[in-house]
């Protein structure tokens, strides 16, 4: 989705406050990150697409555990776990969920997501140092692929193996593995006169947002 | 912190007029506006209260296990861990090139597979006298937190995750960093399931030291790519 939270290359965020440098500033925080890892309902992909679908003046005013917060009510709401009227009247009594096991203090040190790249032998459609393009594709739902690389040239850099392709994962359909690859632009190809000749930039891209370029 | 919040909301009372006044002069614009920057709705801390009040009737958290979880981001993963992986290939320029191959498979070799509870495939990109690395994730905030722990409040602020990849020399000045004019800057967006690590270069001044004292010298920022370690100097004659 062309959403607010495709940001690389936009201006009028002002300087970076190297000074801001906690982890959590508020206790709040502590919690939704709890949450998250804690209470887990569908994938990361999905998470990330629910955040980029708030309201961009939402995305924009929350801080980041703030967008978090959001996204994982809704997702919680989605999947069951809870209701929208028990987020109106949280102290009503409500009933404990049949079946449900929480995580225990002691498993709770313990959570650990997984790699994601799949020992699949499917072929890649590009090898290292081919020439390629960024597809000029604006898909509706969710991609990785930000705007400021669409239609550019770039070279392939590193080829990371095969990984399960988040577009199509993000919305529940079969997760079509493919190869993703480090991508190497020119600073100059990405932002014209305003690149510096000699800066480059990386991006991890999958086999499906290339094609191949002369 | 609070100065900045303070500064955010002031921005936010009298600011959007005057930066509008201040960004669009004429042609030939070469600064940015100041920034207008979310100040959080203050109904936010309730609302946790009430989803965390919800899901524990409810038996889907245990609240013991919150403060569990948080314990373990707060002081069992951090940075000290990346600089055990910076440390060593320091050390042993064999055990360099394996992280550089494949840094997901070297990091076995100091028992780091499971730690932290991110196992998402790991990079290592090493610094030189040519090049300087440094890492972003400008779609969310991608960060290697089973090797950094908890990310930084400016790493997933608008500013750095819209301006690195467009102007990275122009941020790093802004944690201090001035880099040589012919020295090349990489940036890395992480936009997909890797997670980047970069190793600073070797401060000078630290022939003869040990792993253990080099893994002290090794910090989140050099390990980020916004910092550079400068040259050691013995306490006393600083």
């Amino acid at each position: 989705m062309n959403g607010i939270h495709d940001m690389g290359g936009m201006g009028g965020f002002g300087k970076v406050d190297p000074q801001d440098d906690e982890g959590f500033h508020e206790d709040w925080e502590r919690q939704v990150r709890a949450i998250i890892s804690l209470v887990r309902v569908g994938g990361v992909d999905e998470f990330r697409f629910t955040i980029e679908s708030l309201p961009p003046v939402d995305y924009l005013s929350l801080d980041y555990f703030g967008r978090w917060l959001l996204a994982r009510e809704k997702m919680l709401v989605k999947y069951g776990l809870i209701t929208e009227e028990e987020l109106k009247n949280p102290e009503g009594r409500l009933a404990r969920t049949a079946g449900y096991q929480a995580v225990t203090p002691e498993q709770a040190g313990t959570r650990t997501s997984r790699s994601k790249r799949m020992q699949l032998d499917v072929p890649p459609r590009f090898q290292v140092g081919d020439r390629v393009r960024v597809k000029n594709e604006h898909p509706r739902g969710h991609t990785r692929h930000p705007r400021y690389v669409r239609g550019h040239r770039g070279q392939v850099h590193i080829d990371h193996g095969v990984f399960p392709f988040p577009d199509r994962v993000a919305h529940g359909l079969e997760d079509k593995p493919q190869h993703c690859y480090a991508v190497k632009f020119t600073a100059t190809e990405l932002w014209g006169s305003r690149g510096n000749a000699r800066d480059i930039v990386y991006l991890d891209l999958f086999d499906d947002y290339l094609e191949a370029a002369s | 912190m609070e100065k900045k919040k303070i500064s955010r909301r002031n921005f936010l009372a009298t600011g959007p007029a005057v930066a509008a006044g201040s960004a669009i002069s004429s042609c030939g614009v070469t600064q940015e506006p100041e920034g207008v920057h979310g100040t959080p709705p203050s109904g936010i801390p309730l609302r946790v209260q009430s989803l965390m009040s919800v899901l524990t009737q409810k038996g889907l958290i245990d609240p013991e296990a919150v403060d569990t979880l948080i314990e373990y981001y707060e002081t069992k993963i951090g940075p000290h861990i990346g600089a055990r992986v910076v440390a060593r290939a320091w050390m042993d320029p064999s055990f360099k090139i394996r992280l550089l191959d494949d840094a997901s498979s070297a990091i076995t070799e100091l028992g780091l597979e499971g730690i932290g509870n991110s196992r998402a495939d790991l990079v290592a990109l090493a610094n030189s006298g040519q090049a300087h690395n440094v890492v972003v994730c400008t779609l969310c905030s991608c960060y290697p937190w089973a090797l950094l722990g908890l990310p930084p409040s400016w790493y997933k602020d608008f500013a750095y995750r819209s301006r690195v990849v467009i102007e990275p020399r122009a941020v790093l000045e802004e944690f201090g960093l001035e880099l040589e004019e012919d020295v090349e800057v990489h940036v890395w967006d992480s936009t997909a399931d890797l997670r980047y690590l970069v190793i600073p270069e070797r401060p000078e001044g630290t022939d003869g030291m040990t792993e253990e004292e080099l893994i002290e010298l090794v910090t989140r920022d050099s390990m980020v790519g916004v910092e550079k370690l400068n040259p050691f100097q013995p306490e006393g004659r600083a």
